[in-house]
């Protein structure tokens, strides 16, 4: 198990989560979110394949289009 | 051009300041500044701006104002429904302070009219209510290398980032276009949430334009006001951006 920072919060994975596995978790369908990991966007088409380390630093942005 | 005296009374609270000081009020009085959208982030953006002394304010919005905008559009009241958002906000500020220099658009920001709009500018501040809005900024002010503020809300959170095209990380480094519905859900938002990301937009426009304190670069500046909460998510540039990239 590998324990990320998630929006600031402790969260738990399983070795070798990738990305898109944080969706799986969150029940999330991860369309109109930014991933930023270690301060490095990651884009919607490297999400399958980025594999998160043990203390990596992630967070999830909503768009907010409103005005 | 030296302050008169009424300017010196008007901008007291300014001139007591250090960072800001006559030359600074010097500054803000030529400075020129664009206000994307006079709606929720908008009204408080232009108001602060206007009250600050920014004395050329450029108001772009193609919409008329709706019984339902006043809620949180507070630079309007009763009176502007009906009317054009710039016309009524244009009112507003003038009552506020004749001397401010006013420009209005009462049409849509587009790929056309953008660079001819954007070059009389120092600053823009996007407080448009939709993604296609908030990305065709980007560009525009990427190609016109104008400094800009990007901030966007939703029920009870909200976003704001500073962006210095070509420098510092974009709105199109973080959010990507593709798939992306160009209106936003019209979901909420509570009428206070705007007050807050328009007056936070309005700050780094004035520290902007006096070059002043550490902008909000480099960092998305998150709200969430159900759990009162602020986060500073920090996001490098991406080189690999399909806007500001260096492939």
């Amino acid at each position: 198990m590998i324990t990320i920072k998630l929006n600031g919060k402790d969260q738990t994975l399983p070795d070798a989560s990738v990305v898109n596995d944080l969706f799986l978790i969150l029940g999330a369908e991860g369309k109109n979110v930014a991933v930023v990991v270690n301060e490095t966007i990651v884009r919607p088409e490297n999400r399958s394949s980025h594999r998160l380390q043990d203390g990596d630093q992630v967070e999830i942005l909503a768009f907010a289009g409103g005005g | 051009m030296p302050l008169t005296d009424q300017q010196r009374q008007r901008y007291g609270r300014h001139l007591a300041l250090p960072e800001i000081g006559e030359k600074g009020q010097e500054k803000l009085l030529q400075a020129r500044a664009l206000v994307v959208g006079v709606g929720g982030l908008g009204s408080p953006a232009a108001f602060y701006l206007a009250a600050a002394g920014v004395g050329h304010i450029g108001l772009r919005d193609g919409d008329a104002f709706e019984l339902s905008n006043l809620q949180r559009q507070i630079v309007h009241t009763t009176g502007s429904i009906g009317r054009q958002k710039v016309e009524s906000a244009a009112d507003r500020l003038r009552e506020l302070d004749r001397a401010i220099e006013l420009t209005l658009y009462p049409f849509r920001l587009t790929e056309a009219n953008a660079p001819d709009i954007l070059a009389l500018y120092d600053f823009v501040i996007d407080a448009t209510d939709n993604f296609e809005s908030k990305f065709l900024i980007a560009r525009a002010c990427h190609a016109a290398g104008k400094p800009y503020s990007h901030a966007g809300i939703r029920q009870f959170y909200g976003q704001t980032m500073t962006v210095h095209p070509g420098k510092t990380a974009c709105y199109r480094c973080v959010f990507h276009e593709d798939g992306v519905p160009a209106t936003a859900a019209p979901a909420g938002p509570i009428g206070a949430l705007p007050g807050v990301l328009g007056s936070i937009q309005a700050i780094e426009a004035i520290k902007c334009i006096l070059a002043i304190g550490i902008p909000l670069v480099n960092r998305l500046l998150t709200f969430d006001a159900l759990a009162m909460e602020t986060r500073i998510v920090s996001v490098r540039r991406d080189p690999l951006c399909p806007l500001c990239g260096r492939r």
